[in-house]
């Protein structure tokens, strides 16, 4: 498992009222924008459904931390290759 | 039991097509999908996690950790049933259940007994394949472990969604040129021997184009390039744009001379076609094409030879098709 970065958690903070994380959400081309969204809406239920069963909220936080970065890392990706062109 | 939105079970060809648009089959492993199935293994701690596709005959995994294997006969799948229902699929001992106990992975390695599967559902309802856990002990799986691994599904298919969107150019619909790559070098793994085919188009004089009717002119005539393609492309193949006004195309199965008479057809239809944008101009293109061979094990070594064509094709006066090789062809 790739280690994740701490700069990149999603902080209540930094979120707009449908919970994603601004830094996120600024200079996403509009196209990848639904697809986001609907990808963070998985992360939170995901929280939820393992507080749910029971596991250590650290553990949790780790697990969705983990999640984060490898989405992160392909999102990065995508928005690179909207570059290319 | 948890039961999830409605799918649509009584279309397989619509499912089998809903999978073909993700263009994940037979891919190379990635890490995001790896790290999905290893969260669920720690966390449902189970010995076996996969993320399975279940194409036409076969169950192919895109990811898998706990055992060594890269698809199955649709067949023997337990993961088949779970995308024919809309719930969960448990089992707590395989060799208690009638569908199951005569299953070859059940009666031999890894000798399977209990199953807990949740199906991987696309946004319009088609279950494509499913994510799942295993292992070789009898196992009562509780609701929350359901629930966990459902909202692990959750985030396969918006994994898939993710990769699915970055992949395809946003003007064309074509696969980006990072996309095609992948595709390539996945060709290149292919056996020694199967037979395949690249090319590289190149709109003629599109920079007269631009200049000449606008840049909305440029944009019609790579959607009438693109859908051409598209439209004419068998089922196994792939295009994508390779850089602004250039195509790549992968032909899977298929010799380099009905290759060339595809690049030939393709010349032909495009330089027919109608853009009202440029009306009454024509448009054409210019192709290089470059077979499989023996020799070649590099993605930069395949593009460089249809690259090397495409440059004949140009520098013989545009509007043809060059294949490399000694015995080049050019056809006009």
């Amino acid at each position: 498992m790739r280690s994740s970065t701490l700069e990149h958690t999603p902080s209540r903070d930094a979120t707009q009222p449908d919970g994603i994380p601004m830094e996120w959400e600024s200079g996403l081309p509009a196209r990848l924008l639904p697809v986001v969204r609907e990808h963070y809406q998985n992360l939170i239920e995901l929280s939820q459904a393992l507080q749910a069963a029971g596991h250590p909220s650290e553990d949790i936080q780790r697990y969705v931390h983990a999640l984060v970065a490898s989405y992160e890392t392909k999102l990065l990706q995508a928005i690179e290759a909207e570059k290319d062109i | 039991m948890t039961f999830i939105s409605t799918p649509k079970t009584d279309d397989e060809i619509a499912r089998l097509a809903a999978l073909k648009r993700y263009q994940i089959l037979d891919t190379a492993s990635e890490a995001e999908f790896d790290d999905i199935t290893s969260l669920v293994k720690t966390v449902l701690n189970v010995p076996i996690a996969a993320v399975s596709l279940i194409d036409s005959d076969r169950q192919w995994f895109k990811s898998i950790l706990g055992v060594d294997v890269a698809e199955t006969p649709r067949s023997v799948a337990f993961c088949d049933h779970t995308i024919r229902d809309s719930c969960t699929l448990q089992v707590d001992d395989a060799t208690q259940d009638p569908r199951f106990m005569n299953n070859p992975f059940v009666t031999g390695p890894p000798g399977l007994r209990c199953y807990l599967g949740v199906p991987l559902q696309t946004p319009d309802g088609y279950n494509v394949g499913a994510l799942c856990v295993m292992g070789p002990e009898p196992r009562v799986f509780s609701d929350n472990d359901s629930k966990v691994l459902q909202s692990f599904a959750k985030l396969v298919v918006s994994q898939m969604e993710l990769r699915l969107i970055s992949s395809k150019d946003s003007l064309t619909g074509t696969l980006t040129r990072a996309a095609f790559e992948r595709h390539l070098r996945a060709a290149l793994a292919k056996p020694e021997g199967t037979q395949m085919a690249l090319i590289l188009a190149d709109i003629d004089f599109f920079k007269a184009i631009n200049d000449r009717f606008g840049h909305q002119a440029g944009d019609a005539a790579l959607r009438v390039v693109s859908a051409t393609m598209l439209a004419n492309l068998r089922r196994n193949d792939v295009v994508g744009r390779y850089g602004g006004e250039e195509f790549a195309i992968l032909l899977n199965g298929i010799s380099a001379k009905d290759a060339l008479a595809f690049a030939e057809r393709l010349r032909v239809l495009i330089s027919e076609a109608g853009i009202p944008e440029i009306h009454p101009e024509k448009m054409t293109i210019s192709m290089g094409l470059a077979p499989q061979a023996a020799n070649l094990t590099a993605a930069g070594d395949w593009l460089e030879r249809a690259d090397k064509a495409l440059y004949q094709a140009k520098s013989a006066g545009r509007n043809r098709v060059v294949m490399f090789g000694d015995h080049t062809e050019a056809v006009e």
